[in-house]
């Protein structure tokens, strides 16, 4: 596939911010993150037109609140490594949803992070995911062999919503009925639909947590929220209210992301018979094609606030500037990768940061890992062969996390072959 | 300048060049070993650029830090007696011919 010709960047009817004094005219850029023009042709498409030629490497938009952007893979690298001048105080854009964003360690700098994290790592690192792999394949396995007979399927809504949800309510040990509610609130923190403010969803979170947290701080189970509960930073116990957002990001991180990338991963595969095939094949090239997958479709732009004043560049970011960190544009970037646009599941070097970079990284990428392979497996064991129906419409989202909401498949049923 | 020699999953050795106070991982992938991933960046929070240490240079290293040990117990190849992440280890003269086996998967 060639790479696809980017088009003019039109306006949103949201909001505009002035310009301030240390934005250059030829840095703007009209981008809403959560609208951006030509989204639905294709979320990846939409942020890809940021790395126009013609753009530099750092554009502001007006959209939610006057922000920057950095564009390219080197620069956005960057700013995640540095978090003395780039913090994660303030995480989210538009400001006001991120200044109400509380989540720990998410929303912390070094030093003050490093030991939440270990907390987070000893609930959901990798150590857990072997507890869980078992359950992941069965369930996997039990979700397909039930689509399959129908013949067809909203990927999205049959199998994408519900398998990485289901596991993850397994690891804190929450009611698996919670799940539609639990990510309705989820989804107004990343793509938000105006029904509820950014404080009122992590209220919302919190009312949902905290009789679980005082349970399992007196009667402890296996289950991360204990695991989170029950330990120590800086040598004394966590705190309820660090409790409340250790956990509250755990549950957001859960709800909120696999789930996008499945329905991206399935609908390359169903456009794709010939790559399709190849894994039908052979099974053993599904973790290498998992990482191009990762590469090809990342779906995250998270934010950084500007501490202290920096020049980046060629032009001054003042500190309480914030700038949007989109990792989806790092595999998207041609200076990273020849034929970014263009998914091989040989090539050598398939680097990404579809899991963030530096001391923030993914901590469930074990998991995620996991959950996608074991997904594209199964399916493609019992489903090798199937497609997107004649005239069926995709839909996208833009926002923190990239989302399709709508995938439609058909596929010919075992009924179907003998008759 | 100190020399590393990486030796890949398929028994192919790379040697590197490596100025002293560079970290191996940050080497290793400029100099294009995929098999060292790095994720990342450095920050010791991803465990994808585990390696196992030959003697007699792995007695040579720093014990790792707290991080390091939680990350190591969670790595995709199994963890050996001498397993370290090579974003933590850093290039001396000390370390000079240093034999580093990259672990066969990173994830």
């Amino acid at each position: 596939m060639a790479d696809i010709a980017p088009a003019p960047l039109t306006a949103s009817s949201k909001p505009r911010a002035p310009r301030p004094a240390n934005v250059p005219s030829q840095r703007v850029v009209e981008f809403d993150m959560f609208d951006p023009p030509g989204l639905q042709e294709g979320l990846h498409s939409a942020w890809k037109r940021l790395q126009d030629p013609s753009l530099p490497d750092l554009v502001w938009t007006p959209y939610n609140g006057g922000h920057w952007i950095a564009t390219r893979g080197k620069l956005i690298k960057q700013m995640f490594l540095d978090h003395e001048h780039f913090s994660s105080e303030c995480p989210f854009l538009p400001r006001e949803a991120g200044e109400q964003y509380s989540f720990i360690p998410t929303s912390m700098d070094p030093p003050q992070q490093r030991p939440f994290r270990r907390v987070l790592n000893e609930g959901i690192g990798p150590k857990v995911v072997d507890r869980v792999k078992d359950a992941i394949e069965q369930l996997s396995r039990t979700l397909i062999a039930d689509i399959r007979n129908q013949g067809r399927c909203d990927f999205t809504r049959e199998y994408a919503e519900i398998f990485p949800i289901h596991i993850f309510l397994m690891i804190v040990d929450l009611p698996v009925k919670d799940a539609a509610r639990l990510k309705y609130i989820g989804d107004q923190m990343t793509r938000p639909d105006g029904s509820m403010s950014m404080a009122e969803a992590i209220r919302a979170f919190f009312d949902y947590l905290s009789p679980f947290i005082d349970e399992r701080m007196r009667t402890p189970g296996e289950d991360a929220i204990s695991i989170i509960v029950h330990s120590e930073v800086n040598g004394r116990p966590l705190s309820k209210d660090e409790a409340l957002n250790v956990c509250g990001l755990v549950l957001l991180a859960g709800l909120d992301t696999v789930v996008n990338f499945l329905s991206f991963s399935l609908h390359y595969l169903a456009t794709h018979p010939v790559e399709r095939q190849m894994l039908v094949d052979d099974p053993e090239l599904i973790p290498a094609a998992t990482e191009e997958l990762l590469r090809r479709f990342g779906l995250v732009s998270d934010a950084r606030l500007i501490k202290q004043a920096i020049h980046v560049d060629g032009v001054l970011l003042q500190a309480g500037d914030m700038v949007a960190l989109p990792t989806l544009l790092f595999g998207l970037d041609e200076r990273e990768h020849g034929c970014p646009m263009h998914v091989d599941f040989n090539r050598a070097d398939k680097s990404h940061i579809t899991f963030g970079h530096g001391v923030h990284h993914c901590a469930g990428a074990h998991l995620a890992r996991l959950e996608v392979q074991t997904t594209l497996r199964e399916w493609l064991r019992q489903i090798p062969d199937f497609e997107i129906p004649a005239g069926a419409e995709i839909g996208y989202q833009s926002g923190i996390v990239g989302a399709m909401t709508r995938l439609p498949l058909v596929w010919a049923t075992p009924a179907a072959i003998l008759s | 300048m100190p020399n590393a020699i990486f030796v890949l999953p398929d028994g192919q050795r790379e040697s590197v060049e490596v100025a002293n106070g560079t970290h191996l991982m940050r080497a290793a992938v400029n100099h294009g070993i995929h098999a060292i991933v790095g994720d990342c960046g450095g920050s010791a929070a991803c465990a994808t650029c585990h390696v196992y240490v030959q003697e007699p240079w792995l007695q040579r290293l720093p014990a790792p830090s707290a991080t390091e040990d939680q990350l190591l117990e969670a790595t995709a190849s199994p963890r050996q007696p001498n397993s370290r992440l090579s974003c933590q280890i850093q290039m001396s003269d000390a370390l000079d011919g240093i034999i580093i086996d990259v672990a066969p998967t990173q994830w």
